[in-house]
């Protein structure tokens, strides 16, 4: 009877170690299944991380190549429009460049060399007049989607910078007639403004 | 019955244990992954200055090549552009910086840097030398032998000689005979075309001028008249260049340069006319440290060089 006794506590005590056993296995499994979607997604925390820097290194190396100011300064004085390019098209002031091409070539061309055909990218110029943020679109390929990369490079512009579109003889920034870019209305000197080319991706 | 209880009590036993070691699993799993997100957080904080030293730098480069040709004195130079800076730069810098969570404090200057100077000839000629207008001749020479940037010529295409060809030579090594030479040759070929071509090679032929104009970035290797045209005349040689115009009756036009020195002897290449070549003093590298703060830090960098000719 004592034998007896003792097998039905093991019993009890087995079943009751087991239940644990199954509801540990769970708990581990749901904690895999919080870690699997985001590792395996589109846009995990890992891909995120390595689309924020292939778009800085592109912003970086095409600063130091002096890309990014000479596509702040592809301006069409007649018009004060971003002037239209032989690849790029023409600009509108809502979609960008028509061919999504920036109008400057190694810009323009490791934008899309570099980030494959399943990630849009939105290539912004963003300035302040002194009282107001403004905003270019060179490209823009839509509403950013729920995961969004996004980099910046800031750029000074002075007056007596080339404009470098085709078809204006010696203009500079100074001597435009409609700039896209307006002076900042703090600057009394040669500075002409900051501007920060955003590059929006996701 | 009591052997088969004790079989059932150690199947338990190791029940135990194996459940036991599968807690101290979810523990370090849990453990590691709180660390990694815990130490990216930080990263990350401690990257939003809002500005970068490299964009500050460049900033302040560009600032410095506009006032390299407005004075002809590296102190005023200096002056101006830490002026341009707490004017302009620094609201601008500041109010990025605080929308990113940090507040970008001051800039200021090493006070030390490198002389140098800026060769312009701002009116419409010849690309001759000054006084005695010589057609070759060398604006860096080889007892001065220099390091060059900020290259730009504006082409007044109808005013150039068409089917002739100018030439812009680099010699590498310090000018010497053994050294790699480079030359970048400009052919006007009508009234509004140009060829461009440098030896070994880029060939840009019938580049279209436009309002009678083509605008040649010789440091960065561009013609804002034709994208596709892209060139490197320095290519594979080490600064210490000699710089040599031949035939510079063919062209017409203006342009600047910079080099790390002041030519020793300016008359009689360097004239006293915008329409001569003329050489002004200029600041070719300074130094400089900036301040920002987070909510973590303030962070002050360290001694940095601006190159403003890079």
């Amino acid at each position: 009877m004592v034998g007896s006794d003792d097998r039905g506590q093991a019993y009890t005590l087995e079943s009751l170690i087991a239940a644990l056993l199954l509801v540990t296995a769970v708990l581990f499994a749901l904690q895999s299944v919080v870690i699997t979607p985001t590792s395996a997604g589109a846009l995990d925390r890992d891909v995120q991380a390595q689309l924020e820097q292939e778009s800085n290194d592109v912003l970086v190396t095409a600063a130091n190549e002096g890309e990014l100011s000479r596509l702040a300064r592809f301006w069409d004085c007649s018009t004060g429009t971003m002037a239209s390019d032989s690849r790029s098209g023409p600009w509108a002031e809502n979609q960008g460049y028509e061919n999504d091409i920036a109008p400057v070539a190694d810009l323009g061309e490791s934008l899309n060399r570099t980030f494959s055909e399943g990630t849009r990218y939105n290539l912004l110029l963003v300035y302040n007049n002194g009282t107001t943020e403004n905003m270019t679109r060179v490209i823009y390929q839509g509403t950013p989607g729920d995961e969004v990369v996004s980099t910046s490079y800031m750029i000074t512009l002075t007056d007596r910078q080339q404009i470098t579109a085709r078809g204006v003889g010696r203009e500079t920034v100074g001597s435009c007639a409609n700039p896209v870019i307006p002076k900042y209305s703090g600057s009394s000197g040669n500075v002409w403004n900051v501007v920060e080319v955003r590059l929006v991706l996701w | 019955m009591v052997r088969r209880d004790r079989g059932q009590l150690i199947l338990v036993g190791a029940v135990a244990i194996a459940l036991v070691l599968l807690g101290l699993v979810l523990v370090v799993n849990t453990a590691l992954f709180t660390q990694v997100v815990g130490s990216e957080g930080t990263v990350e904080t401690a990257k939003d200055g809002g500005i970068s030293g490299h964009e500050l730098g460049e900033s302040i480069a560009v600032i410095t090549e506009t006032e390299n040709r407005q004075n002809n004195s590296q102190f005023l130079i200096d002056i101006a552009v830490f002026n341009e800076v707490e004017d302009t730069l620094r609201p601008v810098a500041q109010q990025r910086s605080v929308e990113s969570g940090g507040a970008f404090l001051n800039v200021s200057s090493g006070l030390d840097r490198v002389n140098g100077s800026v060769i312009t000839q701002t009116d419409n000629s010849t690309f001759t030398s000054g006084n005695l207008d010589l057609e070759t001749w060398q604006p860096v020479s080889p007892t001065q032998p220099a390091d060059v940037g900020g290259f730009n010529i504006t082409l007044d295409v109808s005013g150039s000689n068409i089917g002739e060809t100018f030439q812009l030579w680099v010699h590498g090594t310090n000018g010497t005979a053994s050294g790699i030479n480079r030359s970048l040759s400009i052919t006007p070929t009508g009234s509004d075309t140009v060829d461009i071509s440098v030896s070994g090679g880029a060939t840009c032929n019938n580049i279209q001028a436009t309002a009678n104009t083509v605008r040649i970035d010789v440091s960065h290797g561009r013609v804002f008249e034709d994208r596709d045209c892209e060139f490197d005349l320095f290519a594979g040689i080490e600064p210490g260049y000699v710089v040599t115009f031949t035939n510079g009756d063919a062209i017409f036009g203006t342009y600047e340069f910079a080099t790390d020195v002041y030519p020793g002897s300016l008359p009689p290449v360097y004239g006293s006319t915008a329409d001569q070549p003329v050489a002004s003093n200029a600041v070719w590298s300074m130094y400089y440290t900036f301040t920002y703060s987070t909510s973590i830090a303030t962070v002050e960098t360290e001694r940095t060089v601006v190159e403003v000719y890079d």
